[in-house]
């Protein structure tokens, strides 16, 4: 078993850590990119949500509007992840510690246990309510569920620098 | 009483409207609500009054976001103590400060003036130093 605070040592005195916590524009240049990529990722993820909580884009066809999306979302997922990481990288044994990092990879993880399970579970029958404007309370509830959870990773992220 | 269809989507429509609105209003809100704050502020800082001390520079860290200094102070109570101070960000330092990763080296001596932490530990927000060759530098420009 690696020690995640000997990995965290490790990370920031690699060739990228260094760069990123030295440099004068790099950091904040992949903050600006972090940004952009959480406006595509919550965007279109909050776009699905409202959908199949039934307050918004009532018109379109749940598995249609989930399938054009995708390729947002986990684009969007993706930029989050590289920048994230090399943001990480550049102090990760002093973020490592910070509460609301770890609030923020804690709901991460369950707003991806949760997609999985909706995927597993409800959308399973989604053939018998795709275009229906108001889907069943499984559906509108994991909507609901994962706008929150996404939300308050946004909110912990904000935080990493104050508490 | 009976509603004909027209009615009925009208109604509808209006009221999907003001569902859409308001919850795009709350999720506006609480983003924006986080976004407010530019960066981590002075909470932590007691910024009613300012310390002033001398002392020997043992670190400059040259870091995002905040560049760092650390330096042995004599505290008022006269006691030498391994201080924290917290600077601005390279680029203000840089542009607006006149500092560089080599304006202040271990050894130096110097003269800081800042905000030092509510919570009493040994960390400051650097108003200002004074260097060994005479220059007055803000600590974030």
């Amino acid at each position: 078993m690696v020690d995640p605070a000997a990995l965290c040592k490790w990370l920031e005195q690699t060739v990228v850590g260094a760069r990123v916590r030295e440099s004068l524009w790099l950091f904040p240049i992949i903050e600006t990119v972090h940004l952009l990529g959480m406006a595509a990722f919550l965007a279109t993820v909050v776009a699905l949500d409202l959908r199949l909580l039934g307050w918004a884009l009532r018109g379109q066809r749940i598995s249609v509007l989930s399938g054009r999306l995708a390729p947002w979302i986990w684009g969007g997922f993706c930029v989050q992840v590289v920048t994230g990481g090399l943001l990480f990288s550049s102090e990760a044994v002093k973020v490592y510690a910070n509460p609301a990092f770890r609030l923020k990879m804690l709901l991460i993880f369950l707003a991806g246990l949760h997609a999985l399970i909706f995927h597993w579970t409800t959308n399973r029958g989604i053939a018998n309510w795709d275009d229906n404007s108001a889907p069943p309370t499984s559906a509108k509830l994991a909507g609901g569920v994962s706008i929150l959870l996404w939300l308050g990773v946004v909110a912990a992220g904000r935080f990493i620098g104050f508490v | 009483m009976s509603w004909t269809m027209s009615d009925r989507h009208g109604l509808l429509m209006r009221r999907m409207k003001g569902k859409t609105a308001v919850s795009l209003l709350a999720i506006v809100s609480l983003m924006g609500g986080t976004l407010v704050w530019a960066h981590h502020g002075m909470a932590a800082f007691d910024t009613t009054h300012t310390v002033k001390m001398q002392g020997t520079v043992t670190d400059f860290q040259w870091i995002n976001p905040h560049a760092f200094l650390y330096a042995d102070l004599i505290d008022e109570h006269g006691k030498l103590v391994n201080w924290k101070l917290e600077l601005g960000s390279l680029g203000m330092l840089t542009r607006y400060g006149g500092w560089s990763p080599t304006t202040v080296k271990r050894g130096d001596i110097v003269t800081v003036q800042g905000f030092r932490a509510k919570d009493g530990s040994p960390y400051m927000s650097l108003g200002r130093i004074w260097l060994p060759n005479g220059q007055s530098l803000e600590g974030k420009p």
